[in-house]
């Protein structure tokens, strides 16, 4: 018999070492670009004090900042959508400000702003913004705005404002600018844009040294409604300011503001395209290149396919190695030149250093008769993919310059196809029980009596594999500490109240079965999955779900849909139910533009029973963060919506491994609604299939392919 | 590095574990990939809490005297991270054509071809690859040499850099490794890029075996000092 049997030298010396400790990993971030950026107002744009300015943040600058004057607090979220597009969702609160009706006025608002000129030797940087053009409309001004360097520490800024921009000192007028509409916000007031008073505002920022910036600004906000409610005294136009800026991420500001008021800033900027740390694994097995035909061919014969136990033998050898990087052996299937490894990658957030690692090991381990490898990429029983490499190539390109580019060019991604005969099934995966316990965080913001309410506790879950793809999953909750249950709002709506009682979930629901439930998923073509799940779905309702989605590897677009028949739970969310219950689902279209924008449709009927369709648009990055903003609209109608008049709002997802350089799979999701109402509400299930799959995919594949040799 | 860096460095940190901490909220678990996570909440706790990973600084020369080099009975390299100081010894994890891979018994590796960095694994900021001259060059310690280097971004895409260098020679030098002397000869390198210039440094000996070096990798990694005890 010419097989080969393996060992596992790869620890050899036991020298005294001491480690390459954290100093090494943790070593000094490279010099950083100090060159000041554009700072941001008070309104959380690229701006003055209180004006804007025509320039832009850097592309895909996330930004927040919290400002305060004279009882007027404003917390914002910034985006940079592209280079030119920049989107802002504001929420502020004036102390006094309609005192007949509240102590405190809350008011949430969104703006847009466009560079449509950059700042050349000749020209300056010109930009056009919507300010609060889809709130209650009390911020809601419109602007053209120009800022030009004088020197590369100072610049100049001029603009025209209309709305509340044009408030102070105008000059002219276009048209009447028809009165705020102080109703239920929610809708463009198209009407308004650059309509009424036109006044022009300005000022000069000079950048002392890097760290520190003077501001000096001729404000055209006349603060009308805060000067009649009392809220301060506006005594001038005219407000100053000193900036510090320690680090490229954070900003601090002190004012002097309208000849009455003291003002504070504080900026924070995140840079997704720039890691908070460069990702730092474990370094992988090196590739093993098999001996020289002539000079072993013992090693080279195919005969070894004949002994009964290899397979066995080769798919626990290679567990063994794969053990250290998170990544489990599903099966194994062999012939004499062809080896299909079907794994799970339960640790990289590169699908592509998975596979990477996966094959190194393979070659430490299979025969030389092997040459074709090909790594299929499972996940919830499912076969979602298939990535087939030459041997010869991992062999020849493993420290080739740009190795990956070079292996990426003859690695071909493809469906995983037809499960292969005579597979050697890893008998350990199935039963398995799993468990942990974690604090959970769950926040309530924007509620006008309390902004920011909170609750921390602990989450035990627990998972029960039972067989490929069938999962008996659930969580449960306990409050540990926290004010949530001081909420006492009742719900106004009129629709069935599917989300508007959340309040009563936080103050009933402890402890709360959070989920309780199986799920089934399967392969049920080449590119078609299947997914059903049924039980304690989320924490409001319970029922049966099923899901079906096309999804080719190298297609961008996916089609899928959804069917469920839910019921609502019990306030105190254990295993009872109310009458409510529904038909709800959707057809979905996915669409990956390429360019790093990502769209999805979502039509179908809603949780309410109201019928519509949600539009969600992603910016996303190769690192996995993404930035985006959904809106539903329904035949419900404005006014049975109630507050906000349709469902909206922002969603970002962070990985893991950008904030701490160490490989993970988990992602930090946060979904900011500034209003949940009843209208638009969709079902939460664990593990839609469609953000499964894709990662595994060409496209996910394809963006983080540079980790292959990592 | 200048002042400048050190001080912005740390609020930087401190950004990122307040980060992390929101992010990995710890937990325990015996799911792999959520135990995976609180491995990587301990570590990060472990950094910045008081009392951790900071307070033992690695012996130098790893710890290593010459009866241990002779006793350990393999190839052993040193390396010295410059930018921190910290020295690590490595062995021989895996040859493929001629590149040698070097690594230390916490899974940092070095890949080295003709004595020259070829990459890094493990490493805050990677050297995934390189193009590099020939060996003979570096050792005649004279003319022009071109090199690339290739980086991944924080976007994971991969990013060339590409150096035009000069060589020179520097003497001869005597070096004293872990209680050892090597009679050699000083080879520098200087290479410049669009934005920057880095400084390699060959001690190269009768026979052409590059006994010690002083190479440049990566924009995080910057300088590694790399010295072979045997041989």
């Amino acid at each position: 018999m010419a097989m080969r049997r393996v060992q596992a030298p790869f620890w050899r010396g036991t020298v005294s070492v001491a480690a390459l400790a954290a100093g090494l990993a943790v070593a000094p971030l490279g010099a950083q670009d100090q060159s000041p950026r554009a700072s941001l107002n008070f309104n959380g744009v690229t701006g003055l004090i209180d004006m804007p300015s025509g320039e832009s943040q850097a592309d895909a600058a996330l930004t927040t900042t919290v400002s305060h004057f004279a009882g007027i607090t404003r917390t914002s979220l910034s985006f940079q959508i592209t280079p030119k597009l920049s989107g802002t969702f504001r929420y502020a609160s004036t102390d006094g400000l309609f005192p007949t009706r509240w102590d405190t006025y809350f008011d949430r608002s969104f703006d847009l702003r466009y560079q449509f000129l950059d700042e050349t030797p000749m020209l300056p940087a010109m930009a056009v913004g919507l300010q609060d053009f889809i709130g209650t409309g009390i911020y809601s001004s419109e602007y053209l705005v120009a800022t030009k360097h004088l020197t590369p520490d100072l610049k100049v800024t001029g603009g025209l404002g209309w709305g509340r921009l044009g408030s102070y000192g105008s000059f002219a007028s276009v048209g009447t600018r028809p009165a705020i509409d102080f109703g239920r916000g929610g809708n463009a007031n198209t009407a308004q844009w650059f309509r009424g008073p036109v006044a022009a505002f300005g000022g000069v920022e000079w950048q002392v040294t890097p760290e520190v910036g003077l501001k000096a600004e001729y404000s055209s906000d006349d603060y009308t409604l805060e000067t009649r409610d009392g809220v301060f005294n506006r005594k001038s136009p005219f407000n100053f300011g000193v900036e510090y800026t320690p680090n490229p991420a954070f900003r601090l500001g002190a004012y002097y503001m309208y000849g009455s008021e003291v003002g504070f800033t504080a900026q924070i900027t995140l840079d997704p395209k720039t890691r908070a740390l460069p990702v730092s694994a474990g370094a992988p097995i090196p590739v093993k290149p098999r001996p020289s035909r002539s000079s072993d061919p013992d090693a080279w014969s195919p005969e070894w396919i004949t002994q009964a136990d290899a397979p066995d033998l080769l798919r626990k050898n290679m567990q063994k190695q794969l053990d250290a990087d998170g990544i489990e052996v599903v099966a194994l299937a062999v012939t004499s030149e062809r080896a299909q490894l079907r794994i799970r990658n339960h640790r990289f957030d590169s699908t592509a250093q998975a596979v990477g690692r996966t094959a190194r090991v393979m070659t430490q381990f299979l025969p030389a008769s092997v040459e074709v490898f090909e790594i299929v990429p499972m996940v919830n029983g499912m076969a979602v993919s298939k990535v087939t490499l030459r041997r010869s190539d991992i062999e020849a390109l493993e420290n080739a310059p740009n190795g990956a580019e070079a292996l990426r060019a003859r690695a071909v991604i493809s469906a995983a196809g037809p499960e292969p005969a005579r597979l050697s099934f890893n008998e350990e995966l199935y039963p398995r029980f799993s468990w942990g316990i974690a604090p959970y965080m769950r926040m309530s913001i924007f509620d006008p009596d309390a902004p920011v309410r909170a609750d921390i506790g602990l989450r035990a879950s627990a998972s029960y594999d039972l067989a490929p793809g069938l999962v008996l999953s659930g969580a449960v909750t306990k409050r540990v500490v926290g004010n949530l249950e001081g909420s006492g709002r009742v719900s106004n709506s009129t629709l069935p109240h599917v989300r508007s009682d959340t309040n009563i979930y936080d103050r009933q629901g402890d402890p709360a079965i959070e989920r309780l439930q199986l799920a089934w998923y399967t392969n049920l073509g080449e590119n078609t999955y299947g997914r059903v799940t049924a039980g304690y779905l989320e924490r409001m309702f319970g029922g049966v779900s099923g899901e079906v989605l096309w999804k080719p590897v190298d297609s961008p677009l996916a089609v899928g849909a959804e069917l469920n028949y839910v019921r609502q739970r019990d306030f105190g969310q254990g295993l009872g139910f109310q009458n409510y219950d529904v038909l709800t689902g959707h057809l979905s279209a996915y669409y990956n533009f390429g360019n790093g924008f990502h769209g999805q449709v979502d039509a179908g009927r809603y949780l309410a029973g109201d019928w519509g369709a949600t539009l969600t648009l992603d910016r996303e990055f190769d690192n996995g963060w993404k930035v985006g903003a959904f809106a539903t609209l329904t035949n419900v109608s404005a006014e049975e919506f109630g507050e906000g008049s349709f469902d909206k709002g922002i969603r970002i997802e962070i990985p893991v491994t950008w904030a701490t350089g160490k490989p993970s799979r988990t992602k930090q999701s946060t979904v900011l609604r500034p209003l949940t109402r009843d209208g638009g509400a969709r079902l939460e299930v664990d593990g839609r299939l469609y953000e499964t799959v894709r990662d595994y995919q060409e496209s996910g594949l394809d963006t983080q392919w540079g980790r292959v040799w990592q | 590095m200048g002042p400048g860096v050190a001080v912005a460095a740390k609020p930087r940190r401190l950004a990122t574990v307040a980060i992390a901490l929101l992010l990995a909220m710890g937990g325990c678990s015996t799911d792999r990939a959520k135990s995976n996570d609180f491995a990587i909440y301990k570590d990060l706790m472990r950094q910045v809490l008081p009392g951790g990973q900071k307070a033992a600084a690695p012996p130098k020369d790893a710890g290593l005297t010459r009866e241990a080099v002779e006793a350990a009975g393999t190839d052993l390299l040193l390396v010295t991270a410059l930018n921190t100081g910290v020295d690590a010894a490595m062995v021989v994890f895996g040859q493929n054509g001629g590149t040698v891979t070097w690594s230390s018994a916490d899974k940092r590796t070095v890949s080295l071809r003709d004595g020259q960095i070829v990459a890094t694994r493990g490493l805050s900021g990677d050297l995934m690859s390189a193009e590099i001259p020939a060996a003979s060059t570096i050792r005649a310690g004279a003319g022009g040499t071109a090199r690339a280097y290739y980086v991944l971004d924080g976007e994971d895409n991969t990013q060339r850099e590409a150096f035009a260098c000069q060589l020179s020679r520097d003497g001869a030098e005597t070096l004293e490794i872990v209680g050892r002397s090597h009679a050699t000869q000083h080879v520098k390198e200087v290479c410049r890029s669009d934005g920057r210039v880095v400084t390699n440094h060959y001690w190269v000996e009768s026979s052409g075996f590059i006994r010690q070096s002083r190479q440049w990798v990566s924009p995080s990694v910057g300088y590694l000092l790399l010295r072979r005890l045997n041989q």
